[in-house]
Formats: C-alpha cells, structure tokens, sequence
C-alpha cells in the first residue's frame, strides 16, 4: 500500500458486509466503511476510528464516514489477462538491473502542442497531422494539436538541416525521438528528428515520424510479438494502420481507471486488487487520482 | 566454444514439453516472446530464437518443384551466410525488403542508363518482392543517383580496377530491428568510371545485391549478377532468378540465421516427399 501512495494516486476499497439479521423478515444492510492506515493517517484524527482489521498483511481502519481526498474517483478498469499480457512489455520498460521492477510507466498529462520546422515538407505535415487528429479523437486524456509558434510547442518535430533541438538525436541515421519526463511521470516534452540524408522523400519521413510518434505517447517498447502492421511492433511495414488492438493498447495506457506513473509490479497489485474486489459485487473499487 | 544446436519441436503454449530436459531457459520469457511462433532453435544453451515456419500449399509446391536442387541451396547459403556448414558467423541473418521498392533514378543517371536498369528488373517476378518506378522521388523509397565520393575507401579494392562490382559504387539502406529493410539510396560514381559500359551492369548487380544482402561469388557463371565478371546480360540468369525466389519464398517474421535457414529447408524438403 505505501508503494501505492508513493505514486500518489490512492486505491480506495470500499467493503460493504450486509448483514442479515437473523429471525428477523426484514433484510437490513449495514455498510461498514475501512480506511487504509496511510490514508486515515492523512485525513482523519484520532477519535474517528472505531477498530481496526488486518487484510492480506495491509492495515485497514474502521471508520464511520469517508472523507474524500481532493481529486477524482475513477471506476478501476478491468482488461482480461491475453490483452495485458500484450500490454505489459509494451508500457512497462525492463530496467537495466537484473531481476528488478520495471521503470514506471510515462505518459503524456498536458495537451501535446507540436511544432513543425520549416523544412519538414507541406505534405508530411499534413500526413503526419491527419494521423494525429485520429488519436486526438479517439483517446480520451489526450489531446495533440499543431502550433505555429515554436514558444508554444512542447513537441518538436525537425530534421538534420535544422538546429539541433535535442543533442540526444544528434547521431540519428534516420531519424528518432527524444521524450522527457517529470518526477511524477508525466512527459513534458518530445522530439522527432528525421535525417532526410537517409529518409530522402516525403514517403519513408511519414513512415518513419507516425511510428515514432506513437512510441512517444508512453515510452512504449515495441513488441516482437505483434504483426508487423501494429504500430506497437518491433518492425516495419509499409502498411502500418492503428489496428483496433492498437487503439485498445493506447486507449488502455490513457485510461484513468488504472493508476497512472506506477512500476509493473504497482500495476500488478492494483489489479489482483481489482479483480479480487470484482467478485464481490457490492464492492467497489475506485482509482482516485489527486488534482 | 562449442555449439550446441537443439532443434525443438515445439507446440504452441506447450512450455513444459521439451524433449531436451537439459536445456535452461526461462519459460516465462519464451511464452510472452514468441507464442505466435511455430519453430525454435536454442543455442548454447540460454539463446532461443523462434520463427513461424507456415508456408501455403502453392509455396510449398512452388519450392518443390523449383528449387529443391543442391547446388541453389548450396550457393545460397554461400551468397547469403557466406558460410556453407553454418559454423561461423552466426549472427548473420538474411535481410529482406518487406515492403515494395519504389525506385527513382535521380536526374542526374543517363536516360539510357535508366531505361535498360527498367526494362532488366520489370521482367522479374518473383512472389514477395515488388519492384516498381516512380518519376515522383516523393513517393519512392529507393533513390539511384550518381555521387562525386570515391568509393570505396579500401584500397585492396580500388586496386582490382574499375570493373570489379564494388569500385565505385556503394549502397546505404534503412533498416528496422527485425532485417527487412524500408528505404535505400545506391550511389554511382559516373564520373570516375572510364569504361561507361560499366555504370549499367555495376548498377543492375549492386541493385541486385541489396535485394537481400548477397555477397558475389567466384564459382557462379558469368551471366550472374553476381559474377565478379558479370557479362552484362540482358536477362536474369536462371541461378540468380532461383536465389531470389528462394530467398522471398516467404517474408519472415524474424529473420534466419544459418541454422533456422537449415531447418526451414529441411521442413519443406520433408514435405516435398508426401
């Protein structure tokens, strides 16, 4: 639980034991209300607890109304173990220790504001630009639009006959692109470089930006495992479309009925958590992200 | 270091039925990897590479009919791995082209030039690999053009004489993270080429080389395209036509190394006999 809260987000099980008093006609419902220890510790006091229990090693306080944080609730979203297995390699990137928790998941918060330089060509733009009005529209918490002043933009997109926006793609043979990201994983930046030394027309340089423009959206790791033609694979094809599996992968990453900036194993927990509270339909489970 | 080659038979999902019990590997890492492949091999005991070895029924038949001969096989492995018993350079994997080559000859190429480079590669069917023109270099991703850098560098090579198939000419490709490349620029130095005769015939086998990273050969006729005496013929050449159907007999998930090369021919040869 306290890595939870490390991440800032808290996941609130409410449990609701009906209590059916016996000899009696009438069913009465009796809802008791437990607090994780770290939350009560951040919102109540002292005399507000009435008991305590212990739940699979967490501490759970008995209280006897809920005080909500300042934020918003989100219903806990349930995906089926084939679909997060695709999922997992994809938005959780191994670290270089052995044996070690992921790196944690990034995303994009704010709205992505791109900036094209001049020399990249009318139509790439206009491509590369359809192709994100797509995911403007289609994923919710994420929205990307084009500015025309470079001040504005929090997304840059230049080639190697521009000045070099991001030294870490100065070397790029072909092209690349460079994300940077705050403490609470959220990315605030981006860079897509494209080398029209190599990528010589218009063609390969949509191929090449919408691919890693994808990749930008969440540090995604490509898989080995999809088709050539998902976006989120490892390789290229000329016919590369956002399949419905694709959207469901990023829909899914900017969803906020899931806990957003935390580690697999974060992830992990959350949904053992949820998947156990679903069993019980008078449970609810309720991913709270703060303001 | 010795090399241990296991091929594994292995069924989908199945982790847990391995033939070869002594082999370690993480069974996790195999399910997540490489659930939608059909064929193993691991190596040294800790590298497993996986590869789906479907092929149609017309596939198959076209390999038995075509190319299940001794001498293709052998020189392909020769021009592909450059290694006949798949004893070294294992890291070698075979390159394709996974999307159609769309090529455009910069202005600055003869017309004549371009004209007889098309007539020479429109001819050429082969299944999985699409080669077409564009007057629109936008819309291509193969770009010829002629270049003023001496190529290469080596002198061992420049002093073969202008007629030997890597002087003066050179290719770059972009390629992704699983061998199939997507764009490529093949550059020509007309200007230092004495014998004009040559900038075609250097054009048509160095194309032809970066259909699938092929090396040249000593032992190949003269009308191969790669010859190190290349004729300058007007058609391809039987044995080159065989090595580029075999070679794009499938577009491979990932690609073959030497050994899954071995055991992709022997699959089909196995399946020629019913």
């Amino acid at each position: 639980m306290q890595t939870l809260k490390n991440s800032l987000f808290y996941i609130l099980l409410f449990l609701i034991y009906p209590i059916i008093s016996s000899g009696q006609s009438k069913v009465k419902h009796i809802q008791q209300i437990f607090v994780p220890h770290s939350y009560y510790k951040e919102y109540y006091t002292k005399t507000d607890s009435l008991g305590y229990k212990i739940k699979d090693k967490d501490t759970l306080i008995h209280v006897s109304s809920f005080i909500k944080p300042k934020g918003v609730g989100v219903p806990y979203e349930f995906k089926d173990d084939t679909f997060l297995e695709v999922y997992k390699p994809i938005a959780f990137q191994s670290t270089e220790k052995k044996n070690s928790d992921s790196e944690p998941m990034k995303y994009w918060k704010e709205e992505i504001k791109i900036y094209f330089t001049p020399n990249i060509s009318k139509r790439v733009k206009k491509e590369f630009l359809r192709f994100t009005k797509t995911i403007d529209k289609n994923v919710d918490s994420l929205k990307v639009r084009n500015v025309k002043n470079i001040e504005n933009a929090n997304y840059i997109i230049y080639t190697n006959n521009d000045f070099e926006y991001e030294e870490n793609l100065k070397s790029m043979s072909s092209g690349g692109y460079y994300i940077n990201w705050n403490r609470k994983n959220q990315i605030i930046k981006g860079h897509i470089k494209l080398n029209t030394k190599n990528l010589f027309s218009d063609l390969v340089q949509i191929q090449k930006a919408k691919e890693l423009f994808i990749l930008s959206l969440g540090w995604f790791k490509p898989s080995n495992t999809l088709d050539c033609t998902s976006y989120f694979s490892n390789c290229f094809s000329d016919k590369k479309v956002m399949s419905s599996l694709d959207w469901e992968i990023l829909k899914y990453h900017y969803s906020y009925g899931i806990c957003k900036g935390t580690k697999i194993s974060q992830f992990e927990e959350q949904h053992k958590r949820g998947k156990k509270s679903m069993k019980n339909p008078h449970n609810k489970f309720v991913i709270y992200h703060h303001y | 270091m010795t090399r241990i080659f296991i091929f594994i038979t292995y069924l989908l999902f199945s982790v847990s039925s391995f033939s070869q019990t002594k082999i370690s590997y993480s069974k996790e890492k195999l399910k997540g990897s490489y659930k939608w492949l059909d064929r193993y091999v691991v190596i040294d005991n800790d590298t497993m590479y996986g590869y789906n070895s479907s092929l149609s029924q017309n596939e198959i038949k076209y390999f038995c009919d075509n190319l299940n001969d001794k001498k293709i096989l052998r020189l392909y492995k020769d021009v592909v791995y450059n290694n006949l018993d798949c004893g070294k350079y294992e890291h070698v994997n075979s390159k394709q082209w996974a999307s159609e080559i769309i090529v455009y000859f910069d202005k600055s190429i003869p017309k004549k030039i371009q004209k007889d480079f098309k007539k020479f590669f429109s001819t050429i069917k082969v299944e999985n690999l699409k080669i077409n023109f564009t007057r629109n270099k936008e819309k291509s991703n193969y770009l010829i053009k002629t270049t003023e850098d001496i190529i290469p560098d080596l002198e061992t090579i420049k002093e073969k004489g202008e007629a030997h198939p890597y002087n003066l000419v050179t290719y770059n490709f972009m390629g992704d993270n699983n061998s199939k490349f997507y764009s490529g620029i093949l550059r020509i130095n007309t200007k230092l080429i004495k014998d004009k005769s040559l900038i075609l015939s250097k054009l048509k086998q160095m194309f032809f080389v970066g259909l699938g990273q092929f090396t040249f050969d000593k032992d190949v006729k003269e009308n191969s395209l790669l010859s190190y005496k290349y004729n300058n013929s007007e058609v391809l050449s039987n044995e080159d036509a065989a090595l580029l159907n075999l070679h794009y007999l499938k577009i491979q998930d990932t690609p073959l190394n030497c050994h899954f090369f071995s055991t992709f021919i022997k699959d089909l040869q196995s399946k020629c006999k019913l």
